[in-house]
């Protein structure tokens, strides 16, 4: 009787398994959402595919949301507050994704923005937006719109890819509260360990030993013995003094410091990014 | 050589000194008795010079093997022992034996550290160290064995001596200071020169070349200071051991020692420098003392579930304990896997909470 309803539990409990699993599979497929708007007709129709793939695969791969846009007219806003509005326009910061990231290149105020919602503010950190920029400038200067946001959207993918910077954390420029990210390296867990084992040999050396070696007496001179010092002479016979000129603290080397600076958008939520580059 | 045995002026039973009292105490009426009433009731025992024989004494048979025979004074049977004992039981009517004849003449110890610890706490403080060492196999020591803990007197050696001499050595005093962007180093070197005395006190040497010597020697230091003047009747109720090394076998190395220990003195001595080292030194001997004492020692010989022989020492007077423990291996590779996650969580945690 036992071994009939085993495998009948056995395959409903397969069977809920693989629901949930096709349950969260679909759930992830609509979790993020990309949203390509070129209100500038900026790109062609060969750059707007490239920009649909680069945007999907972000999508895909991270969970995150992606709204590529161009204005000719921002309204009388700053390039990043156009793209918080937009992004909120869409619901997307609120949707299921993980976070998100707008891109624009903006042809009233002629800058190119990016803002970072929820997990993107930690990958996109000041230094690695300031890397994006660098990345499109040259494009943008030249007039190939296209190109410049294909090259954001490769950087952004390239640092998605990295993952988030050791020590990253993220400042408040409004109440300049910082958080900081916590995340353990590879390197760190490699450390742990190789000190976990080299503790756990030493103390288990040491009390193998405390059991099996069977200690020598010391004499102990401090206890039984007596110095009389009856003549003593010190003669100075040599003095030389040696210069070394104090090097100063290398400059940095402008390196990722990790932080991500964040503000808030009129709608109340916390955007990274957003300084923007003109061109 | 005689064979003797200390007599209870009450009954005539055997007498066996008391750790706990410091006393002697009859086996058979529980009277108690100081080592003078003692000397006063047993007056022909106390021989000097190992030429007073009592009549209890039969026969010795050296046969070149250091086996020797005797008789037991109260049962009569013979008791064979090897050259070095002292004082032992009657195989027979386990009564104390003292071998008196091991004990005169040039062998005879001038000073005795008697037992200060009884066979009971002896055997309770035994159990005690094995009971706190949590990583020995389980149920691997057992009352009844360890019960057979025998009270020794080992021959040691004891060595006072002067050593005066001469000591050079070279020092250096160092002082960073700066200036501007400049950091100066100046460092100065002086020679050392000491003339100095060493008095060495307690400087002890077992005098037994046996099995278990190292074991002996780890149980010390002894209170010296509380040494007695050599009497037969504490070994009453002991074994005992005759030397069997000498003096000349022990000078040679006792003279390096002492000359090594007064330049380590002298060079520990100077202060005020940032490094000291020895260049050369020359000490000789001022005088030396030697002293023949016997020091009281419970051994323990233990077989192993494993069936291996363990040997045990304890200090008859401080109680100090040496001797090699079987190992619980699977316990001490629990103990290595609980170091290791509680060490790697630990930094894990650091590692991820800190920075």
């Amino acid at each position: 009787m036992v071994e009939k309803k085993m495998p009948k539990r056995k395959a409903a409990g397969m069977i809920v398994l693989w629901i949930t699993i096709c349950l969260w599979l679909s759930g992830v497929t609509v979790f993020a959402q990309c949203q390509i708007q070129d209100d500038a007709q900026l790109f062609t129709t060969e750059e707007t595919q490239k920009i649909e793939n680069l945007s999907e695969e972000i999508q895909d791969q991270y969970q995150m949301n992606v709204l590529v846009m161009t204005c000719e007219d921002a309204g009388g806003k700053e390039s990043h507050e156009v793209l918080e509005d937009t992004y909120e326009e869409y619901g997307l910061e609120s949707n299921e994704a993980k976070g998100g990231i707008a891109l624009l290149i903006d042809m009233d105020n002629r800058e190119l923005n990016l803002v970072t919602e929820r997990d993107m503010i930690y990958y996109i950190t000041d230094y690695r937006e300031e890397k994006i920029y660098d990345a499109a400038q040259s494009y943008a200067s030249d007039g190939e719109y296209g190109n410049a946001m294909i090259a954001m959207l490769k950087k952004v993918q390239q640092y998605l890819n990295e993952g988030i910077p050791n020590k990253q954390y993220t400042y408040d420029t409004e109440t300049g509260r910082i958080v900081r990210y916590h995340s353990l390296a590879s390197g760190d867990i490699l450390l742990a360990f190789f000190a976990g084992l080299m503790v756990a040999a030493i103390v288990s050396v040491v009390l193998y030993r405390s059991y099996t070696v069977v200690k020598k007496y010391r004499y102990s001179t401090e206890k039984n013995a007596r110095l009389k010092i009856t003549a003593q002479n010190d003669i100075l016979v040599n003095q030389f003094v040696t210069h070394r000129r104090i090097e100063k603290d290398p400059p940095s080397g402008g390196g990722d410091s990790g932080r991500t600076s964040t503000h808030h958008s009129s709608g109340g939520h916390t955007y990274g990014g957003g300084k923007g580059r003109g061109f | 050589m005689a064979a003797v045995s200390y007599k209870c002026p009450n009954c005539g039973g055997d007498l066996q000194f008391d750790p706990g009292t410091q006393k002697f105490k009859c086996e058979y009426c529980f009277s108690v008795f100081s080592r003078e009433e003692v000397e006063a009731a047993n007056p022909e025992k106390e021989g000097k010079d190992g030429s007073e024989e009592t009549s209890q004494y039969k026969a010795e048979t050296d046969t070149g093997s250091e086996a020797s025979l005797y008789q037991c004074p109260s049962c009569g049977a013979e008791i064979v022992t090897d050259a070095t004992t002292a004082a032992t039981f009657c195989f027979y009517c386990h009564n104390p034996v003292i071998l008196q004849g091991k004990l005169s003449g040039e062998y005879r110890p001038e000073k005795i550290i008697p037992f200060a610890v009884s066979k009971k706490d002896a055997v309770d403080e035994f159990l005690k160290f094995v009971k706190k060492k949590r990583f020995i196999p389980r149920d691997f020591f057992c009352k009844e064995q360890i019960e057979k803990i025998s009270g020794v007197y080992f021959p040691f050696w004891e060595y006072d001596c002067k050593t005066e001499g001469d000591w050079q050595g070279e020092a250096k005093r160092i002082r960073i200071y700066r200036t501007g962007d400049m950091e100066h180093t100046e460092t100065k070197i002086y020679r050392l020169e000491r003339s100095a005395e060493v008095g060495f006190e307690e400087l002890t040497r077992n005098a037994l070349n046996k099995e278990n010597r190292q074991l002996v020697e780890a149980v010390q230091p002894f209170r010296l200071e509380e040494t007695k003047d050599f009497s037969m009747e504490y070994l009453s109720g002991f074994l005992a051991e005759k030397r069997d090394i000498e003096k000349k076998d022990l000078v040679e190395e006792l003279h390096q020692e002492v000359k090594k220990h007064s330049s380590d003195m002298v060079r520990s001595s100077v202060q005020g420098y940032d490094t000291v080292t020895s260049v050369s030194d020359q000490f000789h001997l001022l005088g030396e003392n030697w002293k023949y004492l016997l020091v009281p020692v419970w051994v323990l010989t233990y077989r192993g579930k494993n069936d291996k022989i363990y040997y045990y020492a304890m200090n008859g007077q401080t109680r100090k304990i040496s001797g090699e423990l079987p190992v619980d291996k699977k316990k001490v590779l629990k103990l290595f896997f609980g170091v290791f996650v509680a060490v790697f969580l630990f930094m894990l945690l650091g590692g991820y909470l800190v920075w």
